[in-house]
């Protein structure tokens, strides 16, 4: 099975449980179901497009904060927050580089997890 | 906000509530001075898995004359899962925050006898209404209603925050922080530090907090979770506020923090007081009471602090349910909320930068 057929009968599976059987249910369950359902689209969506939101993260990553000498891929998230507790990024530019790339990269985490809540930083 | 882990509750003596009912019949009886009373009832509230609410229907006979009445009875949950105060405790706080004047159910009794369902607990007034965060910033059938609420919600809590250190009802608190948001950040810091994974906005927010860091007040009784969601509104009137076990003493600026933080506004992001009304209304009943200076620097600092912190709750909550600890789908989801949290962080401290 591929991820993309896993996807696929994950949402048909989400999609049984509530026009079929959500209606059907207790009250006091439904709270439950809804809970289900949401667990079974993030799991699509992880299906679908997980691997390609982490890969574009680490290039994210690598373009803004580079690599450590010897590495390819991007400076470790620890050394990262090492570099921020720091005060590395204190001095504006490099304050709002991090904060831009930080934001790209949420919105990658925010696609899988909960993309109806991306918004851009005027609708704050 | 730090669990800490109770005692487990040795589960042989543990009776369920619905087992109990002459026994907590008899017990209302003796505190009450009635001669008589009978628990017609009890429905299992939804609550959660910590502690564990029931509405009783009773009716109590006194000097001959019979009155029907409805408690509700806390407990901890038979599980004996992490708590991070004790229902005694729990108790005391509400007492002195009803003694203060806060709009809270009314404390009736506290029982340590474990005889009666093998743990503490204590009755509370009921309150009709309701605490849906859904409901209360979606329904338009009360909008005439939103400022007088919203200035209810400020003189309440401005009423808790009348309460300063010490008070000897509550010496159980631990000590204040000499400057709270310090000690908030360094906790954060040092919970961080256990973890495996790297919350990179969230060390953004703390370096920024830290960067912004507010002169301190004086510390205060602060409830820590005072959002929509854990007050009861009956026909547009605040009816009492709900949930103080994470009560402490701190910064009063962070419950309104918190209040206000987006997160918390359920389906209107715009209304910022809790989305339900205006953020004007609720300081103008804040302010009503005890005075308070607020400027828009300190209410965004706060207001960080309120997303770092809820974030911090659901990566407690996810680890919980990742170590094994609890499967319960609910903790699992918690963790997908952290990129919302972390969104909001993010837009904050770059609005500001």
């Amino acid at each position: 099975m591929t991820s993309s057929t896993t996807a696929q009968l994950l949402l048909t599976a989400r999609k049984e449980l509530l026009k079929e059987l959500l209606h059907k249910l207790p009250d006091d369950c439904h709270y439950q179901a809804l809970m289900i359902a949401n667990a079974m689209q993030i799991a699509a969506r992880e299906c679908l497009d997980g691997e390609s939101a982490r890969t574009d993260t680490e290039r994210l990553k690598l373009e803004s904060f580079g690599a450590e000498p010897g590495n390819t891929g991007p400076v470790p998230d620890k050394n990262m927050a090492r570099a921020i507790r720091n005060g590395e990024f204190d001095q504006s530019a490099r304050r709002q580089s991090l904060i831009r790339t930080l934001l790209m990269v949420n919105r990658n985490a925010l696609s899988i997890s909960s993309p109806k809540f991306i918004r851009s930083p005027k609708q704050a | 906000m730090n669990y800490q882990k109770n005692q487990a509750l040795p589960n042989s003596s543990v009776t369920d509530v619905p087992g109990a009912i002459k026994k907590i019949a008899d017990y209302i009886s003796r505190v009450s001075t009635s001669d008589n009373v009978t628990i017609h009832s009890v429905r299992n509230l939804a609550g959660g898995a910590i502690q564990e609410n029931w509405l009783l229907d009773l009716e109590l006979i006194q000097c001959g004359r019979a009155r029907k009445t409805h408690m509700v009875l806390r407990t901890d949950s038979p599980s004996g899962v992490e708590a991070s105060m004790s229902r005694a405790q729990e108790y005391s706080v509400l007492s002195c925050a009803y003694q203060a004047g806060v709009k809270v159910p009314e404390p009736l009794w506290f029982c340590a006898d474990l005889s009666l369902i093998g743990r503490p607990f204590f009755l509370m007034e009921a309150l009709e209404g309701t605490a849906s965060g859904k409901q209360l910033t979606d329904d338009t059938s009360f909008e005439f209603a939103r400022p007088a609420l919203c200035r209810e919600l400020g003189s309440s809590l401005a009423r808790l925050h009348t309460i300063h250190p010490p008070q000897s009802e509550l010496e159980f608190l631990p000590a204040p922080a000499e400057n709270h948001a310090k000690a908030c950040i360094d906790s954060y810091r040092s919970y961080l530090d256990t973890l495996k994974t790297t919350f990179l906005p969230i060390e953004w927010g703390l370096r920024w907090c830290e960067l912004n860091l507010p002169n301190a007040l004086p510390p205060s009784l602060i409830h820590r979770d005072y959002r929509t969601g854990n007050y009861m509104v009956h026909e547009g009137r605040l009816n009492g506020i709900l949930d103080w076990e994470f009560a402490a003493w701190g910064d009063p600026r962070e419950d309104i923090g918190w209040f206000t933080a987006r997160c918390w506004r359920f389906s209107r992001p715009d209304r910022e007081a809790g989305g339900v009304g205006d953020l004007q209304d609720f300081l103008d009943g804040y302010n009503a009471i005890t005075p308070l200076t607020l400027s828009e620097n300190d209410l965004r600092f706060w207001q960080v602090m309120a997303h770092i912190r809820w974030a911090i709750i659901a990566i407690q909550q996810t680890e919980r349910y990742l170590s094994g600890g609890e499967d319960k789908l609910e903790l699992a989801l918690t963790g997908h909320i952290v990129p919302q949290l972390e969104q909001e962080i993010l837009i904050l401290t770059g609005e500001a930068a």
